[in-house]
């Protein structure tokens, strides 16, 4: 059962990092752009990680795998918000925009 | 555990991502759009890592994947700085 369910979640884990990866291609703005890679990325990498702390099985493997989540969820949307506010306020203060 | 060939599944999507991601880093019309890349592919590189953990049944890779997050966000804050520092700079 184990590991039909830690393939499922290394599954869904690179769907969402493929879709991240097509929305920064893809979406014509750079907040939209932000937007996908910050949050669809967050959930790619949570679920690789649940699926390698499955898949590896051990105690320690599984507080590394979850302090990695649970830090990236804390920093992420930190710095997607740095990169924005950097940018909004070049935009706003930029005569010619 | 896991089946080999789902892991070569997964390397499959996260080649593509890497793809996808590496144009957009040489095509962005701006430096904010390239530094989004830029962060996508930290990010990236950290599952790519994950995936070789899955691949060789090693654990100690995980301990690389946590320092190498931590390394990553201190660099998407040290690029933003970088942006605000010089648009600023022109304007005052």
């Amino acid at each position: 059962m184990i590991p039909i369910i830690a393939s499922a979640f290394l599954l869904i884990g690179g769907f969402f990092a493929l879709i991240a990866a097509l929305g920064v291609f893809r979406f014509p703005d750079f907040y939209a752009r932000i937007h996908a890679a910050t949050k669809a990325s967050t959930f790619g990498f949570g679920f690789t990680a649940l699926a390698a702390a499955l898949s590896l099985g051990t105690a320690s493997a599984w507080i590394k795998a979850i302090a990695a989540i649970a830090f990236l969820f804390m920093t992420l949307p930190v710095a997607a918000h740095l990169l924005a506010r950097s940018v909004r306020s070049a935009a706003t203060r930029d005569p010619r925009e | 555990m896991i089946p080999d060939y789902v892991v070569n599944i997964f390397d499959g999507m996260l080649l593509a991502s890497v793809a996808l991601c590496a144009c957009r880093m040489a095509i962005g019309p701006t430096a904010a759009d390239r530094m989004v890349a830029i962060d996508l592919l930290g990010l990236l590189a950290a599952v790519v890592m994950l995936s070789h953990a899955i691949r060789v049944v090693d654990e100690s890779v995980l301990d690389v994947v946590l320092v190498f997050s931590i390394v990553a966000f201190f660099g998407t804050v040290a690029l933003a700085r970088y942006l605000q520092r010089q648009t600023d700079e022109p304007l005052d």
